[in-house]
């Protein structure tokens, strides 16, 4: 192997392992802090984490520690199983993923907070879907009920939530990522190429969950 | 103190179920997944709960410890009791004050409460008789025809063996930062949620630089012994069918096609 | 500041019958330095945990200055001021932008106190510590290993505690950082008259710098006194998968062999002085 290629190897080894850690992190923070916000909705701090990744590594990174994080919930403390799984993964990855994304085209203050808001709304508005669409055929209940729901429980949760990622996230930031680069543990700039999933790949998967979303939607009927 | 929860639900015995290779167990998790949201009457609901509770009986774990396993969820099933006894319209039975209770809507709090219950306890089933190291092996397996498309199967499988493996190291020192900073003032325990976000930040600016510094280490370890990111891994214990599997097979396929015939 | 632990018994709350402490009975006196040894697993974090109440315990009281730290009304604040810990590594704690933020983290809660007062206490623990006041203005992270341990110390130092329980203090350092550290260790108790409990795996340096040593095992205390009473029942320390100093293997093995040396030595030049003067007397 060329020199060149043992150095692509070593930079993606070490960001699979980086990544790895920071999926262990989120599933740690999901399992030492919550804190009760409405009725038996809690609150924890596992968007700030993997924000935090994508800011350093970029959207694909964040929607890889997403997966990760979640899929090791599901098979060691699995409670609502794989649709849970699926939820916590939307969840975070329509916040994430979207503010990574505009932040990695302009790194600086305000593309992170626009980036984070847009994220925010996206991921209030998509949770208010799942919630209506989804929600109700796995409880088995009634669609007028949740809707009922829907704006005194839901909304505020997904809006308190949001606030309190972006909230912890800036208090963060900042700290944590100057830390790192002072002592090397994380790559000034983000040389590992190719990226570890491609961008097909990920439009596949989008496409096939809207289409399994679908057929969910017509089998219940 | 939380490696118990890490390692999930396991609970490990010697029955029959236990024994099966993850990949069953996987795909028979699914099947009964997909089989929950296949009947709408009562008839269906009876035959699939006889089924669980038949292989809750192979599995030889006690019931008291699944219940114990699904009881954050407990909260969950009442509520879904509740919306289906109050918002369901009707035939009347009787009212109180300004409450309505109907035929409809006491059938249906019973049915999807003991559905939703239903289906925890079969989501559980899976943890509660693989080890994850067996369902990340299983899941793996099962993914490994994706590769050719250029889903990274291989990287992915070895991330989250690398996360089980890391959560109980990563929890003592984050328990350990939280004792040291707790006794220099950091408050973890008051209700005022700003006091508790202000001691955030010495609890994880050093878990995040500890947790780095082995990560890194870790891909220094992997790479001096030959890791590759691409190329194909032998297992220490490779994934292999015994004939309990191929009679665990048809019984979930024989499973599934009563279901939909109900 | 005496601290009296009385017929402790600690278990962990999942587990039903394994006691991680056994009527542990421990008394020590204000101003002593305590030594506290035994193998990985033997309860001795856990009982530092009960000391400074992050572990509550099954059964027992523990007494500090005869207040009993668990009885309603006890300022829990004022404890976490008085007894001072430093944890293993406690350099893995220090998160601060620089090193003086790291070291007031403690005081900076202090409403009493201005900048110009925090400044001060700064200053004077880094001379206590001999530390450049440059380091001050430095991020944690640029520093050395035993810089930042002295970092870490020195946050622990600034709450004034009247208490020190050092978890493992030198461990990890090279020679001249660890004998720094057990310098200041020294001093801390001798010219401060800061009680401490030092916990250590090292037996040569137990036996340098500590007045009386416990000995713990499976949860128990099965050893409690002077340093030269510990260290010369060699058997059961080993059964404990612990070891005396090497100077005391050296006087047991001497006396063995019939040599009258004294039994109760157990520090290195200690042990050169008596060998030296008991082969003048013997006649070369």
């Amino acid at each position: 192997m060329s020199s060149k290629e043992e150095r692509n190897t070593n930079e993606q080894l070490k960001k699979m392992t980086a990544l790895a850690m920071m999926s262990a992190i989120a599933f740690l923070v999901v399992a030492v802090i919550r804190i009760p916000v409405i009725l038996f909705l809690k609150y924890e701090p596992k968007d700030v984490i993997i924000m935090l990744g994508g800011f350093i590594f970029g959207p694909t990174s964040a929607f890889v520690i997403s997966l990760v994080s979640s899929v090791v919930e599901m098979i060691t403390v699995s409670e609502t199983g794989i649709l849970g799984c699926i939820m916590n993964i939307i969840s975070s990855c329509s916040f994430a993923c979207t503010a990574a994304f505009i932040y990695k085209r302009k790194k600086n203050l305000v593309s992170a907070i626009s980036g984070m808001t847009i994220g925010y709304v996206f991921m209030v508005i998509c949770m208010l879907a799942w919630n209506y669409l989804i929600t109700p055929i796995y409880m088995g209940y009634p669609r007028e009920a949740v809707a009922e729901l829907l704006i005194p429980v839901f909304l505020p949760f997904n809006l308190v939530k949001g606030a309190l990622n972006i909230g912890i996230t800036m208090l963060l930031y900042k700290p944590i990522i100057i830390t790192l680069r002072r002592l090397n543990l994380i790559p000034k700039r983000d040389t590992a190429k190719p990226e570890m999933i491609s961008k097909k790949v990920i439009i596949g998967a989008i496409l096939l969950l809207i289409v399994a979303a679908i057929a969910l939607l017509i089998l219940s009927k | 103190m939380f490696k118990n929860a890490v390692f999930g639900q396991y609970y490990s015995t010697d029955s029959l179920i236990h024994q099966l290779d993850p990949r069953t167990k996987i795909i028979g998790s699914i099947v009964l997944f997909i089989s929950f949201f296949m009947y709408n009457d009562y008839r269906g609901y009876i035959f699939i709960t006889i089924v669980l509770y038949t292989v809750i009986r192979v599995t030889e774990i006690p019931l008291k410890y699944i219940l114990s396993c699904v009881r954050f969820v407990l909260m969950l099933i009442i509520v879904t009791m509740f919306f289906n006894l109050f918002f369901r319209k009707g035939e009347v039975i009787f009212t109180y004050k300004y409450i309505v209770f109907t035929k409809e809507g006491i059938y249906a709090a019973f049915l999807s409460g003991g559905r939703l219950l239903n289906l925890v306890i079969g989501a559980s089933l899976l943890t509660l008789t693989t080890m994850p190291t067996g369902i990340t092996s299983g899941l793996e397996c099962l993914f490994s025809p994706l590769a050719k498309v250029g889903v990274p199967v291989g990287a992915m499988a070895m991330m989250i063996s690398i996360v089980l493996r890391f959560i109980p190291i990563l929890f003592d020192e984050f328990h350990n930062i939280i004792k040291a900073q707790t006794v220099r003032g950091g408050d973890y325990e008051s209700k005022n949620v700003i006091k508790r976000l202000k001691s955030l930040l010495p609890a994880m600016l050093p878990l995040f630089v500890s947790a780095f510094r082995k990560s890194n280490e870790l891909a220094v370890a992997m790479e001096s012994k030959g890791y590759q990111l691409k190329s194909m891994r032998s297992k220490m214990k490779p994934l292999y069918y015994l004939k309990e599997d191929y009679v665990a097979f048809f019984c979930i396929v024989f499973y599934f096609v009563i279901v939909i015939c109900l | 500041m005496s601290i009296k632990i009385i017929d402790l018994c600690y278990r962990h709350n999942d587990q039903r019958d394994f006691f991680a402490l056994k009527n542990i009975n421990i008394r020590i006196d204000d101003g002593e330095l305590v030594g506290l040894i035994g193998h990985t697993g033997s309860g001795k974090s856990t009982l530092l945990d009960n000391i400074i109440r992050i572990k509550k315990p099954t059964s027992g009281e523990i007494l500090i200055n005869d207040l009993n730290i668990h009885e309603k009304g006890f300022k829990v604040d004022r404890l976490r001021q008085e007894v001072g810990i430093l944890f293993q590594h406690s350099e893995h704690q220090l998160f601060a932008e620089t090193v003086y933020d790291d070291i007031a983290f403690g005081v900076r809660n202090k409403k009493m106190l201005d900048e110009k007062q925090k400044k001060a206490m700064v200053y004077e623990i880094l001379e206590l510590l001999d530390l450049d006041k440059s380091i001050l203005g430095k991020s944690p992270f640029e520093l050395s290993g035993g810089e930042m341990r002295l970092a870490a110390i020195a946050g622990v130092l600034i709450m004034k505690p009247k208490v020190l329980l050092l978890d493992e203090p030198t461990v990890g350092l090279d020679p001249a950082a660890r004998k720094r550290i057990l310098n200041i260790i020294l001093q801390l108790n001798k010219k401060q008259n800061i009680t401490i409990l030092l916990v250590s795996h090292n037996m040569e340096e137990i036996a340098e710098v500590t007045s009386r040593v416990i000995v713990m095992d499976k949860g128990n205390i099965i050893l409690n006194g002077k340093p030269e009473y510990v260290f010369s029942h060699i058997e059961t320390l080993e059964k404990s998968n612990l070891r005396a100093p090497q100077a005391a293997y050296v006087i047991y093995l001497l006396r063995q062999r019939g040599i009258n040396v004294r039994s109760d030595v157990i520090t290195m030049s200690d042990a050169k002085r008596e060998i030296i003067s008991t082969f003048f007397k013997e006649g070369g």
